[in-house]
């Protein structure tokens, strides 16, 4: 097995080199001269000097990539423009908040969806299921900006329930830890801030939850069904089991390892989509950050940035992988169905 | 007197060839026709079959595909739901109504009166589960007893299916054992409650030739050990004429004739018989073609009138096209459903 | 019966949506007597219903007249989609019909290029597309198409390996028939069922995607009205005026339902899935 984790480490390293070498091409066909013209106006000759050095910009293309994966390897990207510290440093800074928001959001997802998907599968054809279904597309056809404004025009702006933005109030005594809120407010024994932290994230994280809930109730159904065709489900059915015996011990074991696959896919995905939901709620993450980097076109941010998710999306998607061949007895042992 | 002559009765008796006097057959068939739901109306499969199978028998049923072998099969383990499949006529494992009995009582049944194993090891089995643990499932369900008495017979029937290392092959995941030992793993699983019957769906299609033998070799063995009748499903005549101890034929739904093994392979009375055996590869004379039945099955819904076998049958006379064929008896305990008999 | 059911609705309540959306598009210039770009101080954040001075939908914060942006609105996004699921198509089943007959390295090469495209993390890359080499419609299509002709790559991949280990090709490659005419003949209308259901899906995606970076501030310039834009203009004002929020997305979100209820029935149809039998 330990084989099957080398080798498949080792097969994403082309496809590594291959994304690195796709960001640098895009950041070297913006138009125009160089240093410039990946430059804000107001960049001073000391900004562009930095760029000149840090990418390497007046030497030929092949020494330019490798300065960039250079850079990449140590995860340095310069100073931001804006905010006039080291990328690495910002993002460092608020990635937590970016992370923690996906996995409060996932979780909840899951929670609802996967009960959802597994009984509109065993009810197919049913009202349940018409009314499942008829969630999940709902889930997945709503641009989720627009969900969370409407979300907010109903919880802050009317009712004044929910908070609308950020992450906990200025004046929190909250010191600084992992940067996971909920985690360091715990640790540090402060449960009213742990409590505000949480209601600080209701609101988006319902947002990105809403479509999660759509996809996940989908899929969840879908690898229900498919096991449901499975012969060994009629050998159950022929050993006399009562049908929930076969749901319980046959049905949802097989299609837990599809499922969580996929919800643990999901998260990569989610992780990039929240950008739209942490600028809605101005949440301080890294999808936030992106957004201002863009628009003031502080290019070493927004490569970090841009790397960053890159980066956690391709982790995520390697690890998944390997935690399905570990899961699945069939490729423990390495032999092939 | 030839056949043409004897008056017809209706519906002949069900035959038996080795049911004695008194006893009761574990499983008995009148007039079951089964339908089977195509999109919003309703297909009959398999018109008017009867048969018995008597303990300790085993009953061949032999077919091509489309011949509707597998609908019986499962309809008679009561696997498909009335949605799908509606069955009428009767049915009777022992002194139990198949037909009539509710979902409860069939649970109650399955894996422990009467048993399946399936054509396709390599699916058959859960892949997350041990061989052990899958065994282990279907006694609890039905027998219970302590963990030490499970595990004890669980090893005994891993024996009884010929693991030389029962121990070790109950700790195993199914994709770690090859087809032929999947296989006896089920008929183990089947047997774990000593059901009356086994019917066994194409059990060794999938498999090996010398492996084929192998599993039949052990099935009937456990017939005797285990005094267990068994429905064998098959569309392999040379297969089956080894080791069936009666044998129904069935083309396009309809059992076109029956009796004991030895008597119908020997002097065949309905020409799709006689057309089966005549396939059966073997040594020819040079010059001598190996022999096939020309024309096809005629499709699941498609009830013409007259004897099914009539269109590819080299017999074949004017009124067999026209009218309904009633079953004749061709001998002691056998009867075909033909117009003219060989 | 209950199941029948279910499926014709969807394939209404489809056809619904997008129609009316299309509708919208191809006649919203002749239900709104107003221009889309025309401001209007005195008449701002009026609310919609106002029949007496044309505005069925209310206006935004410079008196624009929402219908006629909305119609706007819905141009952009059908056209920019359909110009991303055409060309995605395209190229997604050429190469991968191309990559599937030739097989063999070849492929194996091709794959590895789809497998990059395919890790990049999906709003994210036509970010980077947009805010490194600028924004412009071309440049918007491009970013959307970048990694949506994956879909149609393996469909179309898969097809093309069914067919080449087929008899009948070795027999008519013999005869003289090139690869063109062996994807053209038989790879290519065994995929365009699928084709079509992927196109379904694309496209709902494409409007989201595309909604997404107008709002972001990153899709076609600004002086375009989009449904993605409206929505980022008038967040500022919702609590006064909740017509800025509630339209613009409705209109996002009826098209891309109306896409995935289609595409849904559609694939219902052509793979029917049993239920599951507990007896």
């Amino acid at each position: 097995m330990l084989r099957a984790i080398v080798y498949r480490i080792l097969g994403s390293i082309p496809v590594l080199l291959l994304v690195a070498f796709g960001i640098f091409a895009l950041l070297r066909l913006a138009p125009g001269d160089a240093a410039s013209a990946l430059a804000p106006e107001d960049a001073t000759e000391a900004d562009l000097e930095r760029l000149r050095a840090q990418w390497g910009l007046d030497r030929p293309l092949p020494v330019q990539f490798l300065y960039f994966l250079g850079n990449v390897a140590r995860l340095d990207f310069g100073q931001s423009y804006r905010y006039h510290a080291p990328v690495s440093e910002l993002i460092a800074e608020r990635l937590p908040a970016t992370l923690e928001l996906a996995v409060i959001a996932l979780l909840a997802a899951t929670l609802v969806a996967v009960p959802l998907g597994i009984v509109t599968a065993l009810r197919k054809g049913s009202i349940v299921d018409a009314f499942g279904s008829l969630v999940a597309v709902l889930g997945v056809s709503a641009p989720s900006f627009w969900i969370g404004i409407l979300l907010v025009l109903l919880f802050s702006a009317h009712l004044n329930l929910l908070p609308s933005s950020g992450r906990l109030p200025l004046a929190s005594p909250l010191a600084p830890g992992t940067g996971f809120y909920l985690i360091d407010s715990l640790v540090q024994g402060q449960f009213a801030t742990f409590r505000q932290a949480l209601v600080q994230m209701i609101l988006p994280a319902a947002t990105l939850a809403f479509s999660m809930i759509g996809i996940i109730t989908r899929i969840s159904r879908s690898a229900l069904i498919d096991v449901g065709q499975e012969e060994f489900v009629t050998t159950a059915v022929a050993k006399g089991l009562e049908p929930a015996a076969i749901v319980r011990r046959h049905l949802l074991p097989n299609a837990a390892i599809p499922i969580a696959t996929i919800i643990g896919l999901e998260l990569g995905v989610l992780i990039s989509g929240s950008i739209i939901v942490e600028v809605v709620f101005a949440w301080p993450g890294i999808g936030s950050l992106l957004y201002q980097a863009v628009t003031v076109r502080d290019i070493p941010l927004t490569t970090g940035i841009v790397v960053t998710y890159t980066l956690i999306f391709i982790l995520i998607n390697i690890a998944v992988d390997l935690i399905y061949t570990i899961l699945d007895p069939r490729l423990r042992s390495g032999r092939a169905v | 007197m030839t056949s043409r002559d004897a008056p017809m009765p209706a519906a002949a008796a069900p035959v038996s060839a080795t049911l004695t006097g008194g006893e009761r057959p574990t499983l008995e068939a009148r007039n079951l026709t089964l339908s089977i739901r195509l999109g919003q109306r309703m297909a009959v499969v398999v018109r008017d079959a009867s048969f018995t199978i008597a303990p300790g028998e085993v009953f061949a049923l032999v077919g091509e595909s489309g011949s509707g072998k597998s609908v019986m099969a499962r309809s008679i383990m009561r696997l498909m739901p009335p949605s799908v499949v509606q069955m009428e006529g009767e049915l009777r494992l022992g002194d139990v109504d198949l037909i009539g009995a509710d979902p409860r009582r069939l649970r109650g049944l399955r894996g422990n009166r009467m048993s399946m194993i399936f054509q396709e090891p390599m699916t058959s089995l859960n892949p997350l589960m041990t061989v052990e643990a899958q065994i282990d499932e279907i006694i609890k369900v039905h027998r219970g007893g302590s963990e030490q008495q499970r595990r004890e017979r669980i090893l005994g029937l891993l024996a009884d299916v010929q693991f030389a290392r029962p121990a070790q092959v109950a700790k195993m995941f199914p994709h770690e054992l090859s087809g032929g030992m999947r296989q006896r793993a089920m008929i183990a699983l089947a047997l774990a409650n000593d059901p009356a019957l086994l019917i066994a769906d194409e059990p060794t299609t999938a498999l090996d030739v010398t492996i084929q033998q192998e599993i039949m070799e052990i099935l009937m063995r456990l017939r005797q050990s285990y005094r267990l009748s068994v429905l064998f499903i098959s569309h392999d005549l040379s297969l089956v004429y080894r080791y069936a101890d009666s044998i129904g034929v069935l083309y396009g739904g309809v059992m076109v004739e029956q009796g004991a093994a030895r008597e119908i392979i020997r002097t065949p009375r309905h020409p799709y018989t006689k057309a089966l055996l005549d396939c059966i590869p073997r040594a020819r004379r040079p010059g001598e073609r190996q022999a096939g039945i020309e024309g096809s099955v005629p499709r699941i819904d498609d009830w013409f009138t007259g004897c099914r076998f009539a269109p590819r049958c080299a017999y074949r006379q004017a009124d067999c096209a026209e009218r309904e064929i009633p079953l004749q008896v061709t001998g002691e305990g056998r009867n075909a459903r033909c117009l003219y008999p060989l | 019966m209950q199941r029948m059911q279910w499926l014709d609705l969807k394939f209404i309540v489809g056809v619904l949506c997008l129609g009316s959306v299309v509708f919208l598009a191809a006649f919203g210039t002749i239900l709104s007597p107003h221009d889309a770009g025309e401001q209007n101080l005195l008449m701002a954040l009026e609310p919609p219903w106002n029949f007496a001075e044309g505005h069925v939908l209310g206006t935004d914060h410079l008196g624009r007249d929402i219908l006629a942006r909305m119609t706007s609105g819905a141009r952009v996004s059908l056209a920019i989609a359909g110009a991303v699921v055409v060309i995605s198509g395209v190229v997604g089943v050429l190469i991968g019909s191309l990559s599937g007959y030739l097989s063999g390295t070849r492929d194996m090469v091709i794959q590895k290029v789809v497998e990059t495209f395919w890790a990049f993390p999906p709003v994210l890359l036509a970010i980077a597309v947009l805010a490194f080499l600028g924004q412009s419609l071309g440049n918007v299509i491009f970013a959307l198409a970048l990694q949506r002709w994956i879909p149609y790559c393996r469909i179309a991949r898969a097809q093309a390996l069914t067919i080449r280990s087929k008899e009948y090709i070795a027999a008519s490659r013999i005869m003289g028939g090139g690869t063109v005419w062996v994807l053209r003949r038989h790879v290519l209308p065994n995929v365009m069922a699928s084709a079509i259901i992927v196109a379904t899906f694309t496209m709902a995606t494409a409007i989201l995607a595309e909604s997404s970076l107008s709002f972001l501030g990153l899709g076609v310039p600004p002086s375009v009205p989009t449904w993605g834009g409206m929505l980022a203009e008038g967040r500022s004002y919702i609590s006064r005026a909740w017509w800025l929020a509630v339209f613009p997305g409705l209109g996002i979100f009826v098209t891309v339902l109306g896409l995935n209820l289609l595409g849904d029935w559609a694939r219902d149809q052509f793979d029917p899935k049993p239920g599951i039998n507990l007896v």
